[in-house]
């Protein structure tokens, strides 16, 4: 390999204008590659992120009109579920991981310093792990008291608590819900949320599913929320869920109209296609500038090669076997690509550290360069060198000492 | 395979003949050669030019095949071993050529030691071997030299280091003295003879009938045969 390296080195300082355009173009090729696809890995990352600011693989079900007459009932008939039905249909279903009935009801908060028109959510205390709502320190949820014994407590959105309590911590402090006065339990940590139903988490208000039921004279809920213990079976999960409902509010189970569902994870896998393809395209787009500088290379070997037949025929003619050459050839063509490379490498991380630091990143993602990925950029450039030294690695093996050295 | 005998000579061709193609043409460079040189042997072989000489020393080199016949080198038939067999071959066979070829960008005690490096030789023994050749051959004040700074004589001399210092019984000489002025064709002729008289075995291909006249053996070539083999 040393011998190898040294003819190497010692042929680029002959050619070197041609030499440094051959590495560049390998260098070019693995910068594009690793920082093209760091970009949309941290795009993707930033979308599932912000995907899991609803929920992490829920599903939201909500009651609508029956379409189909079922055990002499007619079609046409709006659903009303109650708390009772929605934690029966949870029972009921082993694949489930967590189920939530949710009131809402709109009224106004307020504080000693704002007071605002807001959407308040009746939950259980699952309703938290599920929709990703993590109280901010010295802070916490609805529990399970709270539900039992229908206390007057309140968990706020970071933003909302902010307006309410601009001065100060809003946790142990009181609001009045219309005349009601509720105690502050927990905020909201801040997360990203890119899509709701009924306003983002940041501006809502979260009591007990009992307390405001009670308060509000509610008895049927708005929607429920629930997941599978594995994400794979959400479509089962969602169906068996339903079927549970329709056994308790007697409707067709296969009336796909009575209850609504809004599938998250169906969109979460939709958009991991999305990613998936975008990768791919992206890697192609890489793979290409990679392989343009491959051909450099190739190029920059097979001149090499010519130049070098009579230094060839006299290495043959005093007992170098053609095989030996040929891997000496490959040796110095995965130093060569395998020095462009870590130079695009290098640059690659300097470049995506640095965008990485940039404000825009809230709207770009973190780029980032996976394991995977740089792994994958490896064995890329391997095959990039195995390519560009075929064709003079066949030059070479093709070589008559006698008609090389009359070279 | 090696069917190798004790008592062999070194070099032993059977019918020996070798065919070209040229321009379309079948072109009898060797026409059924039979040869046998001992160990210890110091032959010139002379002949016109197109006569076959070199021929017969890329044969005897394996740098080239025969087209058909029988070729033993120390009592291994050679004559159907593949590419990377014949390479392997090769390395018990010393060539010194005309035109020198020292590769031009390296150092003497580099192209001295070229052999080895493709034997395995580790670079530091090679380097110590390549300077001792040098040396041997009154250069060892030229090893850093490349070929632009070395005379003809000179690069021969190299050229005969490096031909002698992966230890090969047989030394093949293709008109050594060819592109030398008189003064360095001259040494080249007295190191030859040193070497012949250490009991090396040298098969010299030459023009030159003073260098030929020191041989111990004198063969002529004509159109591919050998029209005469004298000894002295």
């Amino acid at each position: 390999m040393r011998d190898a390296a040294r003819t190497l080195w010692r042929e680029l300082r002959r050619d070197r204008a041609r030499a440094i355009v051959s590495l560049l173009g390998i260098t070019w090729g693995t910068l594009a590659i690793l920082v093209l696809l760091a970009f949309t890995v941290g795009m993707e990352e930033l979308f599932d992120e912000r995907s899991a600011g609803l929920g992490d693989g829920i599903a939201i079900a909500w009651p609508s009109r029956t379409s189909k007459s079922w055990q002499g009932l007619p079609a046409g008939r709006s659903l009303a579920i109650t708390r009772d039905d929605v934690l029966a249909a949870g029972n009921a279903v082993p694949v489930l991981d967590a189920i939530s009935p949710e009131f809402r009801v709109q009224d106004r908060i307020a504080s000693a310093d704002a007071a605002l028109r807001v959407s308040i959510c009746g939950v259980e205390p699952v309703f938290a792990r599920l929709r990703t709502l993590r109280p901010s320190p010295g802070g916490r949820f609805v529990d399970a008291r709270d539900v039992a014994e229908r206390r007057r407590v309140v968990f706020l959105g970071d933003r909302l608590a902010l307006r309410l309590f601009p001065r100060g911590s809003a946790v142990g402090r009181e609001v009045r819900i219309g005349r009601t006065p509720y105690l502050v339990v927990g905020v909201l940590e801040q997360k990203e949320q890119d899509s709701d139903y009924g306003g983002k988490d940041e501006g809502l208000a979260f009591a007990p599913s009992t307390t405001l039921a009670a308060a509000y004279g509610r008895r049927f809920v708005n929607d429920c929320v629930f997941r599978a213990r594995d994400p794979e079976r959400q479509a089962e999960c969602t169906a068996a869920v339903v079927a549970a409902l329709a056994a308790r509010l007697r409707f067709d189970p296969a009336d796909r109209q009575a209850v609504s569902v809004w599938d998250t994870t169906e969109q979460q896998r939709m958009l991991g296609w999305i990613f998936l393809g975008f990768h791919v395209v992206v890697g192609i787009a890489g793979a290409v500038t990679l392989m343009a500088g491959a051909v450099g290379i190739a190029h920059l070997m097979y001149l090499m090669v010519r130049r070098r037949t009579a230094e060839l025929g006299l290495a043959l003619a005093v007992g170098a076997r053609p095989a030996q050459l040929c891997r000496e050839l490959r040796a110095q063509t995965l130093l060569l690509v395998g020095a462009g490379g870590a130079l695009g490498a290098v640059l690659a991380f300097a470049l995506v550290a640095i965008a990485g630091a940039g404000p825009w990143t809230a709207e770009t993602g973190v780029p980032r360069i996976p394991l995977a990925l740089g792994v994958a950029a490896v064995l890329v450039l391997c095959a990039c060198a195995v390519a560009a030294s075929a064709l003079p690695a066949r030059a070479v093996s093709r070589l008559d000492p006698v008609m090389a050295l009359r070279n | 395979m090696s069917d190798r005998t004790v008592d062999a000579p070194l070099v032993s061709l059977r019918g020996v003949t070798k065919v070209y193609e040229r321009e379309g043409a079948p072109v009898r460079a060797l026409d059924g050669v039979d040869l046998e040189v001992a160990a210890e042997s110091y032959v010139a072989v002379t002949g016109a030019s197109g006569s076959g000489k070199s021929t017969l020393l890329h044969v005897i080199g394996c740098l080239d095949t025969p087209s058909s016949g029988s070729y033993r080198l120390l009592g291994e038939e050679l004559a159907s071993l593949s590419a990377d067999e014949r390479s392997l071959r090769r390395r018990r066979i010393g060539f010194v050529f005309q035109a020198f070829h020292l590769a031009p960008r390296m150092t003497a005690l580099d192209n001295v030691a070229l052999p080895l490096r493709y034997a395995g030789v580790s670079l530091r023994d090679r380097r110590a071997r390549a300077a001792a050749m040098l040396a041997r051959v009154g250069l060892a004040d030229r090893s850093m030299h490349t070929r632009a700074e070395l005379s003809g004589g000179q690069q021969q001399r190299v050229a005969i280091a490096r031909a002698l210092v992966a230890k090969a019984p047989l030394l093949l000489c293709d008109e050594p003295t060819g592109n030398l002025d008189s003064k360095s064709g001259a040494e080249i002729v007295a190191l030859l003879e040193e070497l012949a008289a250490e009991g090396r075995t040298l098969i010299v291909v030459t023009h030159d009938l003073a260098l030929a006249a020191r041989a111990r053996r004198r063969l002529r070539m004509t159109d591919g045969r050998i029209t005469g083999d004298e000894a002295s």
